[in-house]
């Protein structure tokens, strides 16, 4: 499965039977538009979460499809760096009656190994580090919050999709070369196909986390210290007397 | 042979687990049981003097010896200990008449070299298997003799004093200790209690899950055997602390 081109082959379809789309390009301009941005981005710019009274706009509720999905692969071809897509209605003239949400980051990255997988991933569940956003999950539910505060900034999607393009290069400097952010308010037919789409291509981060958890069950079992084998400077040694103990075993069971 | 065969006795320090665990192997062996005893409280190795014994050798100078080779050995050398691990543990063990002797010993390296202690559990087990019974005298949990010494557990007996405290410590113990490692069954003893107090305990304990095995009353003659620093398997079979040991057997329904 080509990830990439048949991501990109459901969203233009999407675009041409929606219609209703923009795009904005800041490869060129994305460090100095930064600064500009009309909200705070950055570590405890914002207290991590919103209250009813103080929200503008909810999408996501229950009633809705939602998603969110980080696609990583390990090569920055393919991703429009710098590139913000909505599909459906901006933040302004979106209208009560629409909740659904969609929200895909791709990240592309020859340094990215499918370990990253998780810390990328656990990246965009922001909760403090944008200004009167809020973005949550549950089970199966996907939540995005906007305060009243920056609505009447006149916030747009291209500011919310900077601030985490933002967040992501300053916390993966070293993996992410290429970051695209796609918005989706509109189209439930969409939003489920993507949905569907995202349970196949999510299977590596799965994985991953399975083994993660294995793994800490394991260190739980024979191992004093609450940190990775990964870290130890003693790694070379272990091996050895792994060897040792596999050739051990072989002598045990010929006896 | 027995329902029961490995025995861990774990409980806060000061509980009186080296004493409980020699005074109980006894009566092990007293029924015609040959056990194997383990000292693996690392930091407070009381056992072997309460048995009034010298280990020479401890598992911790094996681990070091396995960590040695597999550091700076050459390929020989590690094939070589492979094959001999398991007689080299053999020859750490003090034989006695009636029961065989291990002491675990204290890391004594950084780094915790998890392998090593894998290695060294599966070679303790196997060894294990020749004796009727496992009699192990643990630090306060049972983490690390899951690490170190054995897989599973057949009988936790936690030992403890008769504080409030003591009780609630107990209770964390093994609640922590079924996370750890697999257990058949539990119990608790309570250790060193003046016999006045007993009721006020028996009460205190009815709101606690526990399966109370016995009460060990408070024993002059074992204060005067450890003034005089003698082996307690020579303690005479009427004293108090024995027949409250004889007790708590027939309550465990080893099969014996």
């Amino acid at each position: 499965m080509k990830i990439l081109p048949d991501l990109r082959r459901i969203i233009e379809k999407s675009k041409l039977e929606l219609g209703d789309y923009t795009i904005w390009d800041h490869e060129n301009t994305l460090a100095s538009d930064l600064k500009k941005l009309p909200i705070k981005v950055g570590s405890h710019a914002w207290k991590g979460v919103l209250l009813e009274e103080e929200t503008q706009l909810y999408l996501g509720t229950s009633k809705c499809p939602s998603l969110l999905s980080v696609i990583c692969q390990n090569t920055p071809d393919g991703v429009h760096h710098g590139r913000i897509t909505l599909i459906g209605s901006d933040i302004d003239k979106i209208t009560t009656s629409e909740n659904l949400f969609g929200l895909i980051v791709i990240l592309g990255g020859h340094k990215i190994k499918s370990e990253d997988l998780i810390k990328l991933r656990s990246t965009i569940y922001i909760s403090n580090q944008i200004e009167e956003f809020e973005l949550s999950s549950d089970l199966k539910q996907h939540k995005f919050k906007i305060g009243k505060g920056i609505y009447r900034k006149g916030i747009s999607f291209e500011h919310i999709g900077e601030a985490i393009i933002k967040l992501f290069l300053d916390e993966h400097k070293t993996l992410i070369e290429s970051i695209e952010v796609i918005f989706i308010t509109m189209g439930e037919s969409l939003i489920k196909e993507l949905i569907e789409f995202d349970k196949i291509i999510q299977k590596d981060y799965v994985e991953s986390m399975k083994t993660k958890i294995i793994k800490h069950v394991k260190m739980r079992e024979d191992c004093d210290f609450d940190w990775e084998c990964k870290s130890c400077e003693y790694q070379n040694i272990c091996e050895e007397i792994r060897k040792i103990m596999v050739e051990r075993n072989k002598n045990i069971h010929k006896e | 042979m027995l329902n029961y065969r490995v025995f861990a006795i774990v409980g806060k320090g000061g509980s009186g687990k080296s004493t409980f665990t020699a005074l109980f192997a006894q009566q092990l062996m007293n029924k015609g049981v040959f056990p194997l005893l383990i000292d693996a409280d690392p930091t407070l190795s009381h056992l072997a003097r309460i048995l009034d014994i010298k280990p020479l050798y401890t598992i911790e100078k094996i681990r070091q010896q396995l960590i040695m080779v597999a550091s700076k050995g050459t390929n020989e050398q590690k094939s070589q200990i492979a094959v001999t691990i398991d007689e080299i543990v053999e020859k750490s063990i003090i034989y006695q008449d009636k029961f065989s002797f291990l002491v675990m010993g204290q890391p004594e390296s950084a780094g915790c070299f998890c392998p090593s202690n894998i290695l060294l559990r599966d070679v303790i087990e196997n060894i294990s298997k020749k004796y009727d019974a496992l009699v192990i005298d643990c630090e306060a949990g049972v983490e690390q003799i899951h690490r170190n010494v054995i897989k599973s557990i057949d009988f936790l007996i936690i030992l403890s004093d008769s504080s409030h405290r003591s009780i609630e410590t107990a209770e964390n113990i093994r609640k922590s200790a079924e996370k750890f490692i697999k257990i058949k069954r539990s119990g608790l003893v309570i250790n060193n209690i003046n016999q006045n107090h007993e009721k006020q305990v028996q009460d205190f304990l009815k709101g606690l899950n526990f399966n109370l095995l016995g009460i060990i009353p408070r024993d002059p003659e074992i204060e005067e055997f450890d003034l005089k620093g003698l082996s307690l398997l020579k303690i005479p079979d009427q004293s108090k602390s024995i027949s409250a040991i004889k007790n708590i057997i027939n309550k465990m329904e080893l099969g014996i």
